[in-house]
């Protein structure tokens, strides 16, 4: 699969972010603004959907993903998932609440929604520097 | 891969596909074309989409067959009464759906040598790795259920 993107600013052209999220305005707003900044995005609306991309072999470095998303495989599970089969990918947690003390641990970062779209763009920018 | 990000001076395709792999690779295709995708999961999601966003939407590729309140044809019916200045096509399979993307490639703003079958072979490539990976996944939870 051809990795560089063609519109994509070249910095980020090469990384992919994969953005988990069941609100498909939010998911429109954080996905546009991504690609703005030149990453390549793939997008799931809800766990399984994020499960399916992993597991295709598209290459994912940094997962943003809600940890209240439908569905029968559910988010927390799904930070399990990544943590245990691909631990070298970057974890971002976005949540209404504080997550447990325990998820919270295992993860990259985490993000209170709502959010403000540029300080996580710089987040995941520091993240992936 | 290539997602490109967004070309204020494109058409934005709004892509209404309930298979993640499909949705994904047919939307990265058209990205690639020089379109801006907005990439909708069913018709409900396409719904809010079209109702609440207020950047120009162009064209819909829609499925038919799709979970959720209404299918690819009543979303067509809605957007006809309600945003008639949208151009629909609804792809009833998968290899429609490549099709479909293709021929606007064909006429899209970055025209070039796509072939049908790179993408119809892309997706079985992504959709056979996933079924690989789900099976060697619960192989690994059965023996490690064994050997406990």
């Amino acid at each position: 699969m051809n990795c560089a993107s063609p519109i994509g600013k070249p910095q980020y052209g090469r990384l992919t972010i994969l953005v988990a999220e069941d609100d498909i305005l939010v998911r429109m707003m954080v996905t546009e603004e991504l690609r703005k900044q030149g990453f390549n995005v793939a997008e799931a609306k809800n766990a399984d959907e994020a499960l399916s991309i992993f597991h295709s072999g598209v290459p994912i470095h940094l997962v943003l993903t809600d940890i209240q998303m439908p569905g029968p495989h559910d988010d927390v599970r799904l930070a399990a998932t990544i943590r245990a089969e691909y631990p070298d990918v970057k974890l971002v947690v976005a949540s209404g609440h504080l997550p447990e003390k325990e998820l919270r641990q295992e993860v990259d970062g985490f993000v209170l929604k709502p959010y403000n779209i540029s300080k996580l763009v710089s987040f995941i920018k520091a993240l992936l520097d | 891969m290539s997602m490109g990000a967004p070309n204020p001076a494109a058409q934005t395709v709004l892509v209404v596909e309930d298979e993640v792999l499909v949705r994904m690779a047919v939307s990265q295709q058209l990205r690639d074309c020089g379109y801006n995708v907005v990439e909708a999961a069913n018709a409900d999601e396409a719904l809010i989409v079209l109702e609440h966003h207020k950047a120009a939407m162009h064209i819909v590729l829609s499925g038919v067959e799709m979970p959720g309140s209404m299918d690819g044809f009543a979303l067509a019916t809605w957007i006809r009464k309600n945003r008639p200045d949208l151009r629909v096509i609804l792809a009833a399979s998968v290899s429609r759906a490549v099709k479909a993307a293709m021929e606007l490639c064909s006429s899209g703003p970055l025209p070039g040598k796509y072939e049908p079958h790179n993408l119809l072979d892309r997706i079985r490539r992504l959709k056979a790795t996933r079924a690989a990976r789900k099976f060697f996944g619960r192989w690994r939870q059965f023996t490690t259920r064994m050997r406990r």
